[in-house]
């Protein structure tokens, strides 16, 4: 066995112990700050994210919806807007072909921007989806066929105006969870029905 | 003394755990973020998809004669119902599609798949005719080479009085529409398209012989319903042959010349006038029409003297009465078919 010397075995001094110290404290103050950065950039982000994604999934619904509105293959005269408003649009489809609207289905979706609490819904029979929450602004427009934005009154569009209505626009502004801005989208979808 | 082995320490161990779990972590992390992508490739395909069977869909439809029904396409290339080729129809690249019948007899059903990169979508369209008669251009022609040399004045007016938003093409054919501006703008100063006025678009060629068969079964009168003077009375007449006018002459409804139109006087029509083998206007002639005029295959459209088309949805709407019209195919819905 090799002899240890007194000098070899004489530990940290009190001085080398504290800069040894104060060195792993900023070490470990410099990591935790930049930690802590990343996570709040992490939730940042994935909170933008989670608004985008539920400002997009809510206009891919809504293009769904519109483009299959008055698909009418058995000809009885199924209407593609059996009411349009400033705030709900019903969109209306014979999905299955057999002539008849099924309220309680698919067939019949109804849009609904609502203000307290602000939201998006779609709603079918007597289920309600909320859609995007909260919204900071949400719009349903009517375009004819110049793409003029047709006049929506109190109650709604008449029918001989529905009939002139080829695009329906949304404009959605979803607020994120956390402090920052909406996430704002305009989708402008076109009847699939000819005029 | 503390034995050497007993100072070692756990650096290693701890060093070697906290790797480990910042690997598992840089894991996790990078298949979260691997799956985001895929999904987000994912949701791109599926839109490019169905931008691509939108696209096939219009294309389809765009391309189909004016007719009066389905069943010729229904019956597929061989004509006969109730073989395999039923419903089948030329797709453009990247897609399929097939036309079966609808639940109501007046419409279609057109099937069509696409696919654009990874992803795939399907969609099922109703085919319908239009609620206009005929299609909105001033001329139907059944190819460009139709349009001869233009050595008096041809003014087209599109702007229709019925439908004021929407006024009509001077001129369609089933051959590129490029074809057409470059004839409009080699006769610039003898040929006016008045404004509004749509540009000259793609059509396929009107359907003048099943048009004749209409007329006749119909009970077209063979001449007769034009007067020199005065109003003439709405009439459905087809000529077997050619058609001279030599003089003033006037008429309403539908005109089918089942060859040459030559007019050599004065000749005034509202409504619809078809001349399977052309029209010509001689030096000093005039010829007005209110509505529209259909060219045969192989016909010509010779202008030595005046001649002005207008466009004239009343006319062509009294005309569509005494004899439904062709209709232009048009999509009347659609729904997701994946």
């Amino acid at each position: 066995m090799n002899p240890v010397s007194p000098r070899a075995s004489r530990g940290a001094t009190l001085v080398e112990l504290l800069i040894g110290a104060a060195l792993a404290l900023l070490v470990l103050g410099a990591c935790t700050g930049a930690l802590a950065a990343a996570g709040r950039l992490l939730a940042a982000l994935g909170a933008r994210a989670e608004v985008e994604d539920t400002a997009e999934l809510a206009m891919e619904a809504f293009r769904f919806d519109v483009r299959r509105a008055g698909f009418d293959p058995s000809g009885v005269g199924i209407e593609a807007l059996p009411a349009a408003a400033a705030d709900r649009v019903t969109l209306a489809a014979d999905l299955d072909g057999d002539g008849v609207l099924d309220a309680s289905s698919e067939e019949i979706t109804q849009w609904v921007c609502a203000t307290s609490p602000s939201h998006l819904s779609r709603l079918i029979g007597a289920q309600s989806l909320p859609v995007a929450a909260p919204v900071e602004r949400c719009e349903l427009h009517y375009l004819d066929g110049a793409g003029v934005d047709l006049p929506v009154g109190g109650a709604g569009l008449s029918a001989a105006d529905r009939a002139r209505v080829r695009r329906v626009v949304l404009e959605l502004a979803v607020e994120p969870s956390r402090p920052g801005a909406p996430a704002v989208r305009h989708a402008e979808v076109a009847l699939r029905t000819a005029p | 003394m503390t034995p050497r082995h007993l100072d070692r320490g756990s650096a290693l161990p701890a060093a070697l755990l906290v790797v480990t779990v910042a690997a598992v972590a840089a894991a996790s992390l990078a298949t979260l973020a691997r799956t985001e992508v895929l999904l987000s490739r994912n949701r791109v395909s599926a839109v490019r998809a169905l931008s691509a069977a939108d696209g096939c869909v219009a294309s389809i439809v765009s391309a189909l004669p004016a007719g009066w029904g389905f069943d010729a396409l229904l019956r597929g290339p061989d004509g006969a119902g109730g073989t395999a080729d039923d419903g089948a129809t030329i797709a453009p690249s990247g897609c399929a599609a097939a036309f079966r019948p609808a639940p109501d007899p007046a419409h279609a059903l057109l099937n069509v798949e696409a696919t654009a990169g990874e992803g795939r979508r399907a969609l099922d369209a109703v085919v319908a005719r239009a609620a206009e008669p005929a299609i909105p251009a001033l001329l139907w022609l059944s190819e460009a080479a139709t349009l001869g040399n233009v050595a008096g004045s041809l003014i087209l007016s599109g702007a229709d009085p019925v439908r004021p938003g929407a006024p009509r093409a001077p001129m369609a054919a089933p051959d590129d529409p490029a074809l057409l501006d470059a004839w409009l703008a080699a006769h610039t100063g003898r040929v006016a398209v008045q404004a509004p006025a749509a540009a000259p678009f793609r059509a396929p060629a009107p359907p003048l012989a099943e048009l004749a068969t209409r007329a006749r079964a119909a009970g077209a009168l063979p001449g007769g319903t034009l007067v020199p003077a005065g109003t003439p009375p709405l009439a459905l007449t087809l000529i077997s042959g050619d058609l001279a006018i030599d003089s003033a002459a006037s008429g309403r409804g539908l005109l089918f010349v089942d060859g040459l139109l030559d007019i050599a006087g004065t000749f005034e029509f509202s409504g619809v006038v078809v001349a399977s083998a052309g029209i010509r206007v001689a030096s000093g002639a005039r010829l007005e029409i209110a509505g529209a005029v259909w060219l045969g295959n192989g016909a010509t459209l010779t202008v030595d003297g005046d001649v002005h088309v207008a466009a004239d949805g009343a006319a062509l709407d009294a005309a569509d009465g005494l004899l439904g019209l062709p209709r232009r195919a048009v999509v009347g819905g659609m729904r997701d078919a994946s």
